[in-house]
């Protein structure tokens, strides 16, 4: 990444290859630009009038008068830290709208800790009161302990199954959580709660208190339950930035699978995960202040294609119950490792040498066949910082805090540091022996 | 950053003052665009930093309904 002096010290240009990141001091925002945009924003900032500025970059692009003055209005939006500019996200102005902030997209269970610094003994203690002990589960991860009522007891049981390498009793944490969570019958639900067809039953989950989901059906709780502590776990580590993928690590490499969901991540780090890889998060990648990454110790969703494929390694596959994501999709959880108790204390990955961002692009053989043009059965491709950056952010991301010149320098420069791939493949195994290569080389 | 490397080739010089640097970065990134998006595309603002999630709204993925909110 190549810094460009600017004029206006409230902007921060960084040029990679074709394309640039500008980060806007006021605003606290990140914007890639093409090239025309580049152009166009230097000899803005030259201190060229707007007839000027969008004459001279017409000229030089061939492009016509009304685009380069429609980019133009764009780039003085931001050049000027004008408020109203459209593009924020690419939406509409909003002026009713009040300015947001990255904080404000913490849930409020972590705002109201952050807050309060409340003791974990004090954490919804009325929850406690109408919970006894038998209805109760307590799960560690990394350090924080989330208590969990559940009234209904074959519900229970299930969330028992699947927790249960990070399952501990009242008295080995003390009775005490950071997080009080409730599951509970939904009000218009049948008078017997345990009756044989739990499938129709309604369900609410509540966290600290509030209502948070509702019209949950029976199979459809775990994953919310599952996600809600992925989520409250890395937003309670002090993390800098967190991205939507898994966190690996063998020999002392950094395995970072990004990407948006159904890219093929999840099986893919089941598959590593029996062969040798140290698995940290299957869903979130979560970096502190030096980009070490949080290890969730959770379990693998595994979505109902790769049931069968993944069989070999995970017999258990066969009888673990079926759970429903939101969207629909069927999953089943599995642990890395179901013999040993998980890690549950605070723990941030520092012990890496080098990293790699390899975003899995899983092609059935099937699809693979049916595409007009011919491609390899494994297909890699380098991408710069920015492409990299922008396939991150496109597959979900937070900031920790408000966004900073810093953590954008930062950032690239971790990601500058490390290795980027797009892996198209086929199966798991032509991926395991691509990530084999590629970490043998370094 | 091998990639990028040629790309930049082209204004790394050290004898250039500030504003001749700037000029040739004008020049070789307008040529660029007659081939080249017109876009800004912003990447992080406060909007749309949120918990990563399976199901986004937006998020145009084949197995998440356009409609999802992803709890």
């Amino acid at each position: 990444m190549q810094h460009i002096p600017l004029n206006n010290t409230q902007l921060q240009l960084l040029v990679d290859g074709e394309q640039g990141l500008l980060f806007c001091h006021q605003r606290n925002t990140l914007h890639k630009l093409e090239p025309a945009g580049i152009a166009l924003l230097l000899v803005m900032d030259a201190g060229v009038d707007k007839q000027q500025c969008i004459a001279q970059i017409t000229n030089l692009s061939r492009q016509s008068v009304e685009d380069i003055e429609s980019l133009y209005w764009l780039l003085s939006g931001l050049y000027h830290a004008r408020f109203d500019a459209d593009v924020d996200a690419n939406l509409p102005p909003s002026n009713n709208e009040p300015l947001r902030q990255y904080r404000d997209s913490l849930y409020f269970e972590i705002a109201k800790r952050n807050a309060f610094r409340t003791d974990r003994c004090l954490a919804s203690p009325q929850a406690k009161e109408n919970c006894p002990e038998p209805e109760l589960l307590w799960i560690r991860i990394a350090g924080l302990v989330f208590r969990l009522c559940c009234k209904h007891q074959r519900l229970r049981t299930e969330l028992e199954q699947i927790f249960k390498p990070v399952s501990f009793l009242a008295t080995d944490v003390a009775g005490c959580a950071e997080f009080a969570f409730e599951i509970k019958i939904g009000k218009h639900a049948p008078a017997i709660s345990d009756a044989p067809d739990s499938e129709s039953l309604q369900f609410e989950f509540y966290s600290q208190g509030k209502l948070i989901a509702t019209e949950l059906k029976f199979n459809q709780v775990a994953p919310v339950l599952i996600e809600r502590i992925q989520i409250l776990t890395y937003q309670a580590s002090g993390f800098r930035f967190c991205f939507h993928g898994a966190a690996l690590s063998e020999n002392r490499k950094l395995l970072l699978l990004p990407g948006k969901s159904g890219a093929g991540k999840s099986t893919l780090t089941a598959y590593l995960a029996k062969r040798g890889f140290a698995v940290h998060s299957d869903e979130m990648i979560a970096f502190n202040d030096k980009f070490d990454a949080l290890t969730i110790a959770m379990p693998i969703a595994i979505k109902r294609g790769a049931w069968a494929p993944l069989e070999n390694e995970y017999p258990q596959l066969k009888h673990q119950p079926v759970w429903q994501l939101k969207d629909g999709r069927d999953v089943k959880y599995v642990w890395p490792d179901d013999d040993i108790s998980q890690d549950t204390s605070t723990t941030f990955y520092s012990d890496c040498d080098s990293v790699y961002f390899i975003a899995p692009d899983f092609t059935t053989s099937t699809q693979l066949k049916s595409q007009a043009m011919p491609k390899e059965p494994v297909h890699s491709r380098q991408l710069t910082v920015i492409e990299m950056l922008e396939l991150l952010i496109r597959g979900g991301y937070q900031v920790g805090h408000e966004l900073s010149a810093s953590d954008v320098k930062d950032l690239t420069n971790f990601m500058d540091s490390a290795d980027r791939d797009v892996l198209s493949y086929c199966s798991s195994e032509q991926a395991f022996q691509y990530v084999k290569k590629i970490l043998a080389e370094k | 950053m091998n990639n990028n490397k040629k790309a930049n080739d082209a204004v790394d010089n050290d004898e250039l003052t500030p504003e001749q640097a700037r000029r040739q970065f004008i020049k070789k990134y307008g040529k660029l665009a007659a081939v080249t998006p017109l876009a800004v595309t912003a990447l992080m603002t406060p909007k749309t930093s949120a918990a990563p999630k399976s199901c986004r709204p937006n998020q145009q993925n084949k197995h998440c309904p356009p409609e999802s909110n992803g709890f």
